[in-house]
């Protein structure tokens, strides 16, 4: 368990800038839009911005009257201590890989357009295929029963938590520099 | 009035709350100031009714609960890229009580519809507001805030229903 002073000092371990307010600003519309379109991947930093890790991300978002308690590949911010995920916690999440499209198609702009017309046809085919190993061990799932999402680093026995969860999972890709979001009580099919 | 990298992120938590359980009634002190000083700077495009910039906006604002219309005309994003998509910030006379009430389903709501009740806002508005979710995940998100503080979302995940009002 940390609190927020803890936080800032293992980012500023990790050698990244502590963001300032107007970076926060950014992370913090980029965050509400991700909310709102569940599942869907959203870009930020249209300027100069520094890379945003996770642990931006939860900077973003953490104040005083919060505790903070690691879990792997990340943080769950909530006002009581516990490592359960609780109404009103948020859950803050480091994604390596967040396109879970990236294995059968490399380039971003089809991928986007793969989303936009929900064409996971040819993703479902490779796992009836050639089973879940061959996707290098990702398992995406659906959000809200219309967006493919990968829900990395959650291990593929608890995907199945994330489905009505009480807790809002946020999840950042800080090379990719993308965020999206899993709201508390959504639909997360694993399929 | 300024505020504080506190104020903010208090307001922040606000507005994520009730963005992630639509519905649900959350406090950012002073209102709308706060709100706007939490959101907006000079990288987004913001626009009240009857600017020119109206149709071009990632924020619009709509003092009090009615657009004339002008609703219609926010961007709702693409396709492609639906977080284009602008967000309307509604300063109402209230939040969390008044004659009218809104039925919400979707995302952040659980198996029962919430009920959200405002003053201020016009029926022609609700309207508008449900077509801007005619073609999801294009879309306009809804922020309420009103003077004492409280505040709101319809984010457009959330499927809008007026179950009664004046």
């Amino acid at each position: 368990m940390t609190r927020l002073s803890t936080l800032v000092d293992q980012h500023r371990g990790d050698g990244h800038a502590f963001p300032d307010e107007r970076t926060k600003r950014e992370l913090r519309r980029r965050t509400l839009k991700a909310v709102a379109i569940p599942g869907h991947q959203v870009a930020f930093g249209r300027r100069e911005m520094r890379p945003a890790s996770d642990r931006q991300l939860a900077l973003s978002l953490v104040g005083p009257d919060d505790v903070v308690t690691p879990v792997d590949q990340g943080s769950l911010v909530s006002r009581s201590t516990g490592g359960t995920p609780r109404p009103g916690a948020v859950v803050v999440l480091r994604v390596p890989f967040p396109e879970p499209l990236r294995l059968v198609e490399p380039s971003d702009a089809v991928t986007r357009r793969m989303h936009a017309e929900r064409d996971y046809a040819h993703l479902h085919e490779n796992i009836a295929r050639y089973g879940r190993i061959a996707l290098s061990r990702r398992y995406p799932c659906l959000v809200d029963g219309t967006v493919l999402m990968d829900p990395a680093p959650i291990p593929p026995q608890d995907v199945a938590k994330l489905h009505q969860s009480p807790a809002l999972h946020l999840f950042g890709a800080g090379r990719e520099q993308r965020v999206y979001a899993v709201p508390p009580y959504t639909d997360v099919n694993t399929g | 009035v300024t505020f504080d990298a506190l104020d903010t992120q208090r307001a922040f938590r606000a507005l994520l709350s009730a963005t992630a359980e639509p519905g649900t009634v959350h406090e950012a002190r002073p209102g709308l100031p706060l709100v706007l000083a939490t959101l907006i700077d000079h990288e987004v495009i913001f626009a009240e009714v009857g600017d020119a910039h109206w149709r071009h906006a990632d924020f619009v604002l709509i003092r009090g609960g009615d657009s004339a219309g002008e609703l219609a005309r926010v961007r709702q994003g693409t396709q492609l890229d639906p977080t284009l998509g602008a967000t309307a910030i509604y300063e109402l006379d209230a939040v969390g009580e008044g004659p009218l009430a809104l039925s919400l389903r979707g995302p952040g709501v659980g198996p029962s519809p919430r009920t959200l009740r405002l003053a201020g806002l016009s029926h022609a508005e609700v309207t508008l507001i449900q077509r801007t979710r005619a073609a999801y995940p294009r879309g306009v998100d809804v922020l309420f805030v009103d003077r004492d503080g409280r505040c709101a979302a319809l984010p457009r995940s959330s499927t809008v229903d007026r179950t009664e009002g004046s």
